[in-house]
């Protein structure tokens, strides 16, 4: 019971602290935030006992973050971030890469707690250099090839999330990421965790 | 510059999906349609629709992917399909003869195959078929197999009729071997190969303008852009105005201090 008295106590301060901090850190400038996106946590809750990590995946992410105020409260934050690493396929031959160019508005809940909401836009690059692959094909083997053409998916996606000011300089940031959400058959939701250096 | 570093080092994880072909690019029809012919069958039709669909919503859905799987029925021949001449393809056959197709002993062990993928002069695919293994006495026998399997069966071969090759993750959708799986699920690996050959294009349009980006046709959840992104333009629309009146509510000056 004491501890969690001393923790109230440290977080009152850290928020009376956090408030005069506030400002500083949703004034105009830039932000890089890094940390990770685990994707498709639907497929991820449905998936079968041991498919889990094969079709969601904890991703690291990296952003780049603009804060400009639009008012006393009201703060645009354009980002664009990467998801990291970027993945290779068989012998190399195949990559992956994966984008988010997003286009939030934030809003203060309490002085160190701004709710984040607004539309993005992903984009997944899929490219190789071509080739041949010999694989099994159960009884004998069989040709097959590596793409040899860039592939681009531009999806609209919907953000929310909420980013906790830990002071002038750091930030704590949750976001999800929804695509298709209007769509039962390819809703797909995928979810980040960064942490924010004002530069 | 360490934390890129340290990323870069851990860009090792693979992926091993392939093509069925090289350069090969996806149907041109949207949605792909699957023509099924029941005849031979050693399952009722109820239960091959059944099977089928599991098959097809397998494939459908990905969110990045603009492909959209359909079945409907046709009296299409094996022969006809085997002569090159069908126009209802992608189709779905069963085989009673199945050891003709695939020779001996592999009818023993294999329960499916799709045959003759062809591509036309851009790459398009135009012409596939997937022959199931309806031999009687084998044990690949579609009808000898567990629901489950006969599921996976029919997801993998569609995965070869889309375009896509063998990989080499063993718990791939697309990988040659059933193994112990006993339900059909995607991978990361099977979902971008897949989206590598169907990718989803929702700029395509015109929503903002962007001609830089590659046209794709415009597939029937196309509309899905607008539903997204009219709510969001008006709910930012919306958000900006709440702003606007609680700052300025904020700078007016109140009654009392007047």
């Amino acid at each position: 019971m004491q501890k969690f008295n001393w923790a109230l106590v440290i977080l009152f301060i850290w928020g009376l602290e956090a408030q005069a901090k506030v400002q500083d850190n949703t004034q105009k400038g830039i932000h890089l935030d890094l940390g990770a996106v685990q994707t498709r946590l639907e497929k991820k809750w449905d998936a079968p006992t041991g498919y889990e990590n094969l079709v969601s995946s904890l991703t690291g992410y990296v952003r780049l973050r603009g804060t400009v105020p639009l008012g006393k409260r009201i703060v645009w934050e354009p980002s664009l971030g990467t998801l990291l690493p970027w993945k290779s396929g068989v012998d190399g031959m195949t990559r992956k890469f994966t984008s988010h160019l997003d286009l939030t508005l934030s809003y203060p809940l309490l002085p160190w707690l701004r709710v984040r909401l607004g539309p993005g836009l992903k984009w997944l690059f899929l490219h190789g250099d071509g080739g041949e692959v010999v694989l099994n094909n159960g009884t004998s083997t069989s040709s097959f090839y590596t793409p040899g053409y860039a592939s681009h998916s531009f999806v609209v996606t919907a953000q929310t999330g909420l980013s906790c000011i830990l002071t002038s300089k750091i930030s704590l940031n949750f976001e999800l990421y929804g695509t298709g959400i209007f769509d039962h058959l390819r809703r797909s939701f995928d979810a980040a965790a960064t942490l924010g250096w004002r530069l | 510059m360490k934390t890129l570093a340290m990323f870069g080092f851990l860009s090792s994880i693979a992926l091993g999906w392939t093509h069925v072909g090289n350069n090969i690019r996806g149907w041109n029809q949207s949605p792909v349609t699957f023509y099924v012919n029941y005849s031979n069958c050693p399952l009722s039709q109820a239960e091959m629709n059944e099977i089928i669909d599991v098959a097809i919503n397998t494939w459908n859905g990905i969110t990045d992917s603009n492909l959209e799987v359909k079945r409907a029925e046709t009296s299409l021949s094996i022969n006809a399909f085997l002569n090159g001449t069908a126009t209802e393809v992608p189709v779905i056959l069963c085989d009673p003869n199945f050891a003709t197709q695939i020779g001996s002993p592999e009818v023993y062990v294999v329960p499916a195959a799709t045959f003759l993928t062809r591509t036309d002069s851009n790459g398009n695919l135009n012409y596939s078929g997937i022959l199931l293994n309806a031999q009687n006495g084998v044990d690949a026998n579609i009808g000898n197999l567990s629901r489950g399997q006969v599921e996976l069966t029919l997801a993998h071969e569609m995965g070869h009729a889309l375009g896509l090759g063998h990989s080499s993750q063993p718990e791939a959708l697309m990988y040659y071997s059933l193994g112990t799986k006993e339900q059909p699920v995607m991978t990361e690996d099977d979902i971008d190969g897949i989206v590598h050959i169907y990718p989803r294009n929702e700029l395509s349009g015109g929503v903002l303008g962007c001609a830089a980006v590659k046209s794709e046709p415009l597939s029937p959840h196309s509309a899905t852009s607008w539903k997204t992104l009219i709510p969001m333009m008006l709910l930012l629309i919306l958000g900006w105005a709440i702003g606007r009146v609680a700052i300025l509510r904020a700078s007016e000056p109140s009654a009392l201090q007047t």
